[in-house]
């Protein structure tokens, strides 16, 4: 049973990638010639030319697509025509800063976001739940662009405390993290919040206090470590929502990632550049949450049993 | 995604949107009934801004460059201050706001009707045709939209009608896959099959019997979507990929003040105060609209 529920997601996984492939593939033959796309703007026609015949554009539109797949997989995906380095090159030395920028907004996320939850659902139609309630809302529904550059205006520019663009050390990080993770953090409080309340009603919470199990030990052993195996399911969400806020903090803080890059690279229609970083991002999206599923179906045997789709 | 609707979505416990509603709204939290006041202030200022400040959005005064507001020290002829071309903020946010909000209701109205008659076909269809178009729903789910929206803007470059036509893509999934399982729910219910009976083509039966009965989802839904799709406008018009000027949106203004930060905060924060606020105040109604048409949801949501 538990091989073909991996079998499963991984054939999900796999038809989910050929279809951001055919996408990527699709869309940019609609705009024309694609080598005309892929160089710059006033490349002369012969040169035009010349790779049109080299790349095989006037080929069949269907040994084309073959040849896309081929040269995607060998790892080949063109150059970007700005500084004229293979897109690989360029994406790959984006990617340190990107991971450590999402990962310490990520964990800034769980910790803040699990702790919320924690005491509000302790503290149910409490002020404590209200306030983390009110927090979750605020934090979906502030754009992030908006709370970074309230941020700059609070502690780099008022307050003086915090460098308001680039990275290197540690105070670097705090506000692009912070901007980072707080929709994430809402997401984590809300859903830690409903997951405890459902857990604290459950009969061996009450087996547990009969026993005389301290309230400490109660909640964070007893509680806590069942309550936390839907999360894992927001850990694949999140990843979205990082991508996407990734893309415009960055831009807000001057952060050399991969998000900035895809923001330039858009707007100086680097083409080879955007087709490389969509494809690398949707794989990690797959990736991930593919991990992620597998991952639950383990932590939670209830899932295996009642099978794939 | 091929399960068949739980509890949740049953047409039978949507009710119709209407007088019930407003009844209802006095009894609502106070959060959401200012919710309610500020998006009728917003629809107010869209219409009728223009008497609230003499300058055209355009019209540049260059002897008065980045003007405080009124409120921070600022002449009563720029009631919000100025920006680097000394344009009148209040004329630009009035004008912005116009076009976020008509962005954002063409978006999100595109996505419903595309995504609501893609689910019924998808219903409708069964078989290989539901499957693609399911198939569709996975991928677009799978994906941050904006990454999607990015790269249709690079490969296609920027046009007003492109970037229109993006925001409507923007959560068609949602409504494909809720019309589909109500839709499918729906048919296999006794008053479905007594319609049929009597003669109704498939046409009459999903547009008189079963759209009225999935309004009410749907609705909510749009309430729920609005605010992500002006949360995506603005966010790409401010990275400058998405409205250009001469025409200015929310997101524009505010970009544009981030290089005035130190001198000007103003131009970037009144635009920010204004979204948020507006899509604050959509998502406590969308919210509160979700549970009062479905009372099941009440207890079981996160």
């Amino acid at each position: 049973m538990n091989g073909r529920y991996v079998v499963t997601k991984l054939l999900r996984a796999l038809i989910t990638m050929w279809m951001v492939l055919t996408f990527v593939f699709v869309v940019l033959r609609m705009t024309g010639n694609p080598v005309e796309a892929l160089l710059p703007p006033d490349t002369p026609q012969d040169v035009i030319d010349y790779y049109s015949e080299q790349y095989g554009f006037d080929d069949p539109i269907v040994v084309q697509y073959g040849r896309y797949f081929a040269s995607i997989l060998s790892g080949d995906l063109g150059f970007s025509y700005l500084d004229g380095r293979p897109v690989q090159e360029v994406i790959l030395e984006r990617v340190p800063a990107t991971l450590r920028l999402g990962l310490t907004a990520l964990g800034f996320a769980v910790l803040i976001g699990v702790s919320l939850g924690i005491v509000a659902a302790l503290n149910r139609n409490r002020l404590a739940d209200r306030a983390t309630m009110a927090f979750a809302v605020f934090g979906f529904a502030i754009p992030n662009f908006f709370f970074g550059i309230l941020l700059i205006l609070l502690f780099s520019l008022q307050l003086r405390w915090l460098p308001s663009s680039g990275h290197g050390t540690v105070a670097h990080i705090i506000m692009p993290a912070a901007t980072l993770g707080l929709a994430v953090a809402g997401t984590f409080a809300r859903f830690t919040r409903s997951s405890m309340l459902e857990v604290l009603n459950r009969p061996y919470m009450k087996a547990a206090q009969a026993k005389g199990v301290p309230y400490a030990r109660r909640i964070l052993r007893h509680a806590l470590p069942n309550a936390a195996i839907p999360l894992v399911t927001i850990l694949g969400f999140s990843l979205g929502s990082l991508i996407a806020g990734s893309i415009v903090t960055e831009t807000v803080f001057a952060w050399p990632g991969v998000g900035r890059l895809l923001v330039g690279s858009v707007g100086s229609r680097d083409l080879a550049v955007v087709q490389a970083l969509v494809i690398m991002i949707a794989f990690t999206m797959v990736m991930v949450n593919m991990v992620v599923d597998i991952l639950y179906s383990v932590l939670d045997p209830r899932i295996r049993l009642t099978g794939g789709s | 995604m091929s399960d068949i609707p739980t509890k949740g979505t049953q047409p039978a416990q949507a009710k119709p949107p209407g007088f019930a509603l407003l009844r209802s709204l006095r009894r609502a939290p106070a959060m959401v009934q200012i919710g309610f006041a500020f998006l009728a202030l917003v629809v107010l200022l869209c219409l009728v801004g223009d008497l609230l400040t003499p300058h055209g959005y355009t019209d540049t005064n260059l002897l008065n460059r980045l003007e405080a507001p009124v409120f921070m020290g600022g002449s009563s002829e720029f009631l919000l201050g100025t920006d680097r071309l000394g344009r009148d903020l209040l004329a630009r946010l009035i004008f912005a706001l116009r076009v976020s909000v008509v962005i954002a209701i063409l978006g999100t109205l595109i996505g419903a009707v595309l995504g609501t008659l893609l689910g019924f076909l998808a219903a409708h269809a069964r078989g290989w045709g539901e499957e693609a178009i399911m198939l569709m729903v996975d991928f677009q789910a799978s994906m941050p939209f904006i990454i999607i929206a990015l790269c249709l803007l690079a490969f296609f470059g920027n046009s007003l009608t492109l970037f229109i036509l993006i925001m409507g893509l923007n959560g068609w999934e949602i409504y494909a896959r809720l019309t589909r399982g109500v839709v499918l729910s729906a048919k296999a219910q006794p008053y479905t099959q007594a319609v049929v009976a009597l003669g109704a083509n498939p046409l009459r039966l999903y547009a008189r019997h079963v759209l009225p009965n999935v309004a009410g989802i749907l609705i909510v839904q749009f309430t729920l979507n609005f605010p992500l799709t002006i949360l995506l406008e603005t966010a790409l018009s401010f990275l400058g990929l998405g409205i250009q000027p001469p025409l200015t949106s929310l997101g524009v203004i505010l970009g544009e003040g981030r290089d005035y930060l130190i001198n000007a905060p103003w131009i970037s924060v009144s635009p920010g105060v204004l979204i948020f606020l507006t899509t604050l105040s959509m998502s406590l109604i969308g919210d509160w609209l979700r549970d009062e048409m479905d009372p099941t949801l009440k207890r079981s949501r996160a």
